[in-house]
């Protein structure tokens, strides 16, 4: 229960919490805006905005070289002083609380367009912020351990009603290949580095957690997300065609929903909404207990419970601010997300890791 | 809305009360506390109509920036 | 000696016991000789005078499963024709073999013209009964009642459970039909000016070819069947005017009764149709410059169900769809307000409104009792979108 006490998670948790993180939501929400931006050509976005992460990885790694056993909000405090490091943890606390509620609205959206419309959305929110605040406060081993459980078998249950689907495959839908400038390619990759790839920053918070191969499970873990994430947007194009995805909300639901298995096993799209709702729900358990810890960490709390409680109510009522439908956040992520991203997953963790470097630097400094 | 609103600050009354009952630290109590009211405040503006986005305000702030 | 005692004294306890519960069987009532009424309909007869009234009484082996032969009525219509105004139990037997039971029936209905003569009598007779549910719909028909109380339907089998669902759907999805439409409603308001709107039932199709159970047998549903159309305007028990079907959302949105709402509003070349639900709507009635206002605030939840639009949706594009969307609703509101207003129709229950009022700006306003219809309606309206369907924007051919 202590907020203080080791936890510890192995290189294969963190490698699977990674996967997690920056595919739960993404993996349903980003083919469709990325195959609307870049339409045929959409699948090269991940790769290219994989490519970029790297860079973002080693910034990250860098960090938590300086202090391994410290997470960013204690990081923060430690290098930055009490005052500003403060108002930075403070900020990378909202920034979690943001995400988990951005995550909860995803879901929302989703269950209340396509499979429970009588619903009021705040009803699908709390009872997964009820689960999620649950998890948080049995701590990090217990969702790493379900995670180890779940992600094996939501991933089996993608991958394979995602090859019956490729019955449908139309090698001619993904004409004319490489027509999209690289510019143009850059440019469109800008919302997805923002979402999901520089949102895993919050991971980081998990690091002092892990007992060995920190640097092998989050570089492969980004590489397995970003190749799921192309190779999604490549079956979309394929199965569908990038005219017709650009206009669909959620194209792998449709993709789902139209899967005719040997004539006798149709309408499979309520297995991918389970699927779908576990992955939303490992992104969100681990969003919820990096903003909890992030707390306890900060206000030096023995207990997680009295800060996840009030949280629950706290992101759902933001979740509910945040935008008030679907084209309101699209519009927002195409125009703000990747600088808002940046901010949180390059600008602060270089300035941490250089302020770390030069202290400890100068510690060592009149010793020397 | 103001039974929602109750509902809600009852629920958080109650872990309050209970808090304080089994004399957990003041620290923690504090930030519960505050943890709630913030929580209260998001949904009180939500049924006064959305005056505050955060969103909105990180907008503004980055298109001031000039990015 | 003293345990014989004791069992003596057991037995006769539990006897005792026994016998007290008999008691219960003066009331006894035998399920099989029951004619349970599912459906009442009542007409006054112009030339005659008296009334007319029809009980539609479930025939147990008709609603059941059917496996082997034909298919059997649901129902049996009795009519019975009465000198006063409402039914004689004397008659009723007449020509009924079991007891008349009316603890359960679905719905009534009573013709226009009777319901325009005056329902006062029939009224005050139900509210004396302690058999009868007030919780039932009333329907007001435009059809002849023989033909309606003679109609096989289908998917529901029982016509007055039939109608029932017909106005809850008209309440639940469309707004074509009052939630406030049931026997209590109706006394409710009469000793009041606050009007009561009641369904109005039709049979469509010209041909009536439905009272004979090959009804069941053709696909064709359309002739024959029960059709909603409009609301009845009842003050004080007494039908004074129609709305018509396109009306009825707006008047149940002007009370705040609402459900849901669905609105088409043209926009870039191309049309929106949209689906309102989770209404929050406040009525008040205030003094402005010695004039009565009717504000209504109306907050929804809206719905996107079609877009034919050229414009991309987009944070503008969706302002500009709410504003079309109050704009189509302040218009088809005052529309409306206007036409009822010079009808003498309060549809809104202002009269009741204005009486219930205190103060000095109300005094004159309560001494004229004209006064109401000078009331001006102000409609603020806060709509958001909340759901896009499947797909963003349409697909284009052009």
């Amino acid at each position: 229960m202590s907020g203080t006490l080791k936890e510890h998670i192995s290189g294969w948790q963190f490698f699977l919490i990674t996967v997690n993180y920056s595919l739960g939501t993404a993996f349903f929400i980003r083919p469709a805006s990325i195959i609307a931006t870049t339409k045929q050509d959409g699948w090269m976005i991940p790769l290219l905005a994989g490519a970029f992460t790297l860079a973002a990885v080693w910034i990250w790694m860098g960090m938590s070289k300086v202090y391994p056993n410290l997470s960013i909000v204690q990081l923060a405090v430690e290098v930055a002083g009490r005052p500003v490091g403060g108002l930075i943890a403070l900020l990378y606390i909202w920034y979690f609380i943001q995400t988990s509620s951005w995550v909860t609205r995803n879901l929302g959206d989703f269950m209340k367009t396509i499979l429970m419309p009588n619903t009021p959305i705040t009803v699908f929110h709390i009872m997964f912020l009820g689960i999620a605040c649950y998890a948080a406060i049995k701590g990090i081993e217990t969702i790493a351990r379900t995670s180890e459980i779940l992600t094996p078998l939501v991933i089996f249950v993608m991958v394979t009603i995602y090859l019956c689907a490729m019955k449908e495959w139309d090698w001619s839908k993904l004409e004319p290949m490489f027509q999209t400038s690289f510019a143009k390619l850059v440019k469109d990759s800008g919302p997805v580095i923002g979402f999901p790839y520089l949102e895993t920053v919050s991971i980081m918070m998990l690091a002092p957690h892990v007992k060995s191969r920190l640097r092998t499970s989050l570089l492969l873990g980004m590489t397995l997300a970003t190749l799921l994430l192309s190779g999604i947007v490549l079956v979309t194009v394929g199965v569908l065609g990038a005219p017709r995805s650009g206009h669909l909300l959620y194209p792998l639901y449709t993709i789902v929903k139209e899967l005719q298995i040997a004539e006798f096993i149709e309408n499979l799209e309520s297995t991918i909404v389970i699927g779908w709702t576990v992955w939303i729900f490992l992104k969100l358990c681990i969003a919820y207990y990096c903003a909890v810890i992030g707390i306890c960490q900060l206000f030096k709390l023995k207990n997680r419970a009295g800060a996840a409680i009030p949280l629950i109510f706290l992101i759902a009522g933001i979740a509910i601010t945040l935008n008030d439908n679907v084209i309101g956040n699209i519009v927002w992520d195409k125009r703000y997300i990747f600088q808002y991203s940046c901010f949180y997953g390059m600008v602060l963790p270089l300035l941490l890791w250089m302020l770390g470097k030069f202290k400890k630097r100068r510690r060592k400094g009149p010793a020397a | 809305m103001i039974r929602y609103m109750l509902l809600i600050s009852g629920g958080l009354l109650i872990g309050l009360v209970y808090m304080i009952g089994s004399r957990k630290p003041m620290k923690e109590i504090a930030v519960y506390l505050v943890l709630s009211l913030l929580a209260l405040a998001s949904w009180f503006d939500i049924f006064a109509g959305h005056l505050f986005n955060p969103n909105r305000w990180i907008g503004w702030a980055i298109t001031w920036m000039g990015l | 000696m003293n345990v014989k005692r004791r069992i003596w004294k057991h037995k006769l306890v539990v006897s005792i016991t026994a016998l007290l519960c008999l008691t219960g069987c003066w009331d006894m009532i035998e399920v099989n000789q029951l004619a349970i009424v599912n459906f009442v309909g009542m007409d006054l007869n112009p030339e005659q005078g008296g009334s007319t009234f029809y009980y539609q009484i479930i025939n147990p082996t008709g609603i059941a499963a059917q496996k082997t032969s034909g298919i059997n009525a649901p129902v049996y219509t009795y009519s019975i024709r009465t000198f006063d105004s409402t039914e004689n139990p004397s008659k009723l037997t007449d020509g009924i073999s079991k007891k008349p039971f009316f603890d359960h029936y679905n719905a009534m209905v009573v013709t226009e013209r009777a319901a325009r003569k005056g329902l006062i009598d029939q009224l005050n007779f139900l509210e004396k009964q302690n058999n009868r549910q007030s919780t039932i719909p009333m329907i007001i028909t435009d059809s002849p009642l023989a033909a309606i109380m003679r109609t096989y339907t289908s998917l529901e089998r029982l016509p007055g459970r039939n109608a029932r669902l017909i106005i809850n759907n008209g309440t639940y999805q469309t707004g074509e039909a009052s939630p406030r439409s049931q026997v209590k409603h109706v006394v409710e308001n009469l000793e009041s000016t606050v009007l009561t709107v009641l369904p109005i039932i039709s049979l469509s199709g010209e041909d009536v070819a439905s009272t004979d159970t090959k009804k069941y047998e053709t696909i064709d549903a359309n002739k024959g069947s029960f059709i909603l159309k409009g609301g009845a305007l009842i003050k004080q028990g007494k039908m004074i005017g129609r709305l018509k079907s396109s009306e009825m959302p707006y008047y149940n949105l002007l009370n705040g009764q609402i459900h849901m709402f669905h609105q088409s509003v043209p926009l870039n070349e191309g049309h929106v149709d949209l689906r309102s639900e989770d209404f929050t709507i406040r009525k008040k009635l205030v003094m402005e410059n010695g004039k009565p206002v009717l504000r209504i605030q109306l907050k929804a939840e809206v719905h996107m169900e079609n877009n034919t639009q050229n414009a991309k949706l987009d944070e503008a594009n969706l302002k500009e769809i709410e504003s079309q969307l109050d704009k189509a609703l302040q218009d088809k509101c005052a529309r409306l307000f206007e036409k009822t207003k010079k009808n003498d129709w309060d549809i809104t229950g202002l009269e009741a409104m204005i009486k219930q009022k205190r103060g000095q700006q109300w005094a004159a306003a309560k001494r004229n009792p004209e006064s109401w219809k000078e009331t001006q309606l102000v409609l603020t309206t806060q709509f958001i979108i909340q759901t896009f369907g499947n797909t963003l924007d349409p697909y284009k051919t052009r």
